[in-house]
């Protein structure tokens, strides 16, 4: 890519919101490139910059005035609205009264009964359904629907009036779909989007890392499987599906589950581990990853098979982590020379792919990267012989 | 015994001013200062933190706690003010075609990060708060409100999108536009900046 189409990445770089290959490209890039280095320092610097602002003060008499201004709000609502019934009307007398509309309601619907009615013969059997009612047991949803029609019981021409009873009707059902319309009206939770995520600050990092774990222990689910297939990147469609998506990663991450994952550790030397910290988070989120465990100077995250390799790269390369050093070794569960053999022929290949320009060469090393990923493939397999798609990453960071 | 945020926002769906006045109290401060940043003054920014806490007291019946309290109340003063601003329909822009003043790129280089690595720099510094406001104050509604939104307020590029009711793609353009103009901004005004820090002295 050049230097002008990368300038327009870096900004979602900085925020560690670029999908892996373009991240990539990207970090590659940036390596070679030192006007883009530039570029991408000044654009982090000014994100700092409002980033670092302090909060502001309100003014002295800020609270003050809100409160008069809340007050005047009060009172601004209607007097039916203000009057509390409860307090006027004992509980008994409120559920009745609107048990007693319900029946009116209910009356006034029925073509068949209420039509030919005289209305105070509607009077007289509404009398009688009323102390029928007031015998019977009340239930909490009839207390409810009590406090949401109480209003309704005032008006003394209700039960003698059909036309203003039938006036009353939608106002029952509005109040009822007006419920029922506020239950879906909800931003959704930030803890769900964890993964996808990138904070904006290093204690937001923390804090929401801690929040995964938490999201991760309270939720025991019978028959965790071992095996999930986590999308590669987050892209919208994937989002919308969040929850689908955040049903599964948690399924994987049950407790004990995780321990039979081919683990990983690898040891970062960098300059600030603080900032490396935090730029590992946002690498992570961006390949897919979930951090799982996360300390001063430690971070444990699950890592989707096809992303390793790119995230491996980036820890070598990636200009705003600066690591220094990089030292991975794989746990018990993984045969560590033969893997580590293959991912050197797989970074080899990719950066010969990376120089090539004859077409067929081009071919050529792309399927041979293939076959090298597909043999990577091969070791992810737990003892049972099942297929494993995420990684244990344990990262270590030093000074 | 103090009362739970939870405890506390039941009371205010049933109703409760008091209860309202304590949990605002926790968290003023924070939506104060949006307003502050989106308004650029004092009185602007008072009347529209106000506006937008009474807002919330009307509407917290509605406030189901899929979301923290905080994201919600975010959400609420970021549209109030969005909604003035709009209203208003600032025309005073950073044109994004402003050259760069890249001539001296080390020195530059070495300023800026000045600024970066050192927030207590910021902090003790009133010009400098000043001049970065006064930058965003400069930004077309559009720039500044995702700015605002992603350095002031944490909100993700996912959160900022459904925010605006627009595409993730049309948040990372817009962000890394804002950030170049605003960067701009600060470049131009640099060398200004650096006589009043010497004056102030």
């Amino acid at each position: 890519m050049e230097c002008r189409e990368i300038e327009e990445l870096l900004s979602a770089y900085i925020d560690g919101e670029l999908q892996g290959a373009e991240a990539f490209a990207v970090t590659e890039h940036l390596s070679r490139c030192s006007q883009c280095r530039w570029e991408l320092l000044q654009l982090q610097e000014t994100a700092n910059l409002l980033r670092n602002l302090p909060e502001i003060e309100p003014p002295a008499d800020f609270h003050w005035s809100l409160r008069q201004r809340l007050n005047s709000f009060k009172e601004d609502k209607p007097w039916y609205k203000r009057f509390n019934f409860n307090r006027w009307f004992g509980f008994g007398t409120v559920t009745a009264a609107a048990l007693l509309l319900c029946m009116v309601v209910i009356n006034a619907l029925n073509p068949w009964q209420s039509l030919p009615q005289d209305s105070r013969e509607l009077k007289q059997e509404n009398i009688a359904l009323q102390e029928q009612v007031s015998e019977q047991d009340l239930t909490p949803s009839d207390e409810k629907m009590a406090t949401e029609l109480g209003m309704s019981q005032l008006s003394p021409r209700i039960s003698e009036n059909l036309p203003e009873v039938e006036k009353q009707k939608p106002t029952a059902q509005e109040s009822v779909a007006a419920k029922k319309a506020q239950e879906p009206v909800s931003s959704p939770s930030p803890q769900l989007f964890l993964a996808s995520s990138p904070s904006s600050g290093e204690e937001q990092g923390a804090e929401e890392s801690t929040e995964g774990q938490d999201l991760i222990q309270d939720t025991s689910l019978p028959e965790v499987e071992e095996n999930f297939n986590y999308g590669s990147g987050f892209d919208g469609e994937e989002e919308k599906e969040a929850p689908v998506y955040l049903a599964a990663a948690t399924k994987t991450m049950g407790r004990g589950e995780v321990h039979s994952l081919p683990t990983w550790h690898i040891y970062l030397k960098v300059k600030d581990i603080n900032q490396a910290k935090f730029r590992l988070g946002q690498l992570m989120a961006a390949h897919g990853a979930l951090i799982r465990n996360s300390d001063s100077a430690f971070l444990e995250v699950s890592l989707p098979v096809f992303s390793l390799d790119k995230v491996f790269n980036l820890m070598k390369h990636d200009y705003m982590l600066g690591a220094t050093q990089v030292e991975i070794t794989t746990g018990g569960n993984l045969p560590q020379k033969e893997v580590v053999e293959l991912m050197e022929k797989i970074e080899f290949k990719q950066e010969e792919l990376e120089v090539a320009k004859d077409g067929e060469e081009v071919l050529q090393l792309k399927q041979e990267l293939k076959n090298l990923r597909w043999q990577l493939h091969a070791f992810n397999q737990d003892r049972n012989g099942r297929e494993i798609n995420n990684f244990l990453l344990k990262i270590y960071l030093q000074n | 015994m103090e009362i739970s945020e939870r405890e506390l926002i039941a009371l205010c769906q049933k109703g409760d001013v008091e209860a309202f006045e304590k949990l605002v109290l926790k968290y003023e401060k924070q939506i104060y200062t949006i307003a502050y940043r989106f308004m650029g003054n004092h009185e602007d920014a008072c009347d529209l933190a106000q506006e937008a806490l009474v807002k919330a007291y009307k509407y917290i019946s509605q406030f189901r706690g899929e979301a923290s309290i905080k994201t919600w109340l975010y959400h609420i003063v970021a549209n109030v003010c969005r909604d003035e601003l709009r209203k208003r329909k600032r025309q005073t822009t950073v044109s994004l075609d402003s050259p760069i003043v890249n001539d001296e790129g080390g020195e530059l280089l070495r300023q800026t990060e000045d600024w970066t690595y050192a927030p207590e720099l910021i902090y003790e510094n009133k010009e400098l708060q000043e001049l970065i406001q006064k930058a965003l104050d400069h930004l077309t509604p559009e720039y500044k409100e995702v700015l605002i939104m992603r350095e002031i307020m944490g909100f993700t590029y996912d959160e900022i999108a459904k925010e605006l009711d627009c595409s993730l793609g049309t948040v990372k353009s817009r962000i890394s536009r804002a950030r170049k103009a605003m960067r701009n901004y600060m470049l131009a005004r640099r060398e200004q900046f650096k006589e009043t820090l010497r004056l102030s002295k």
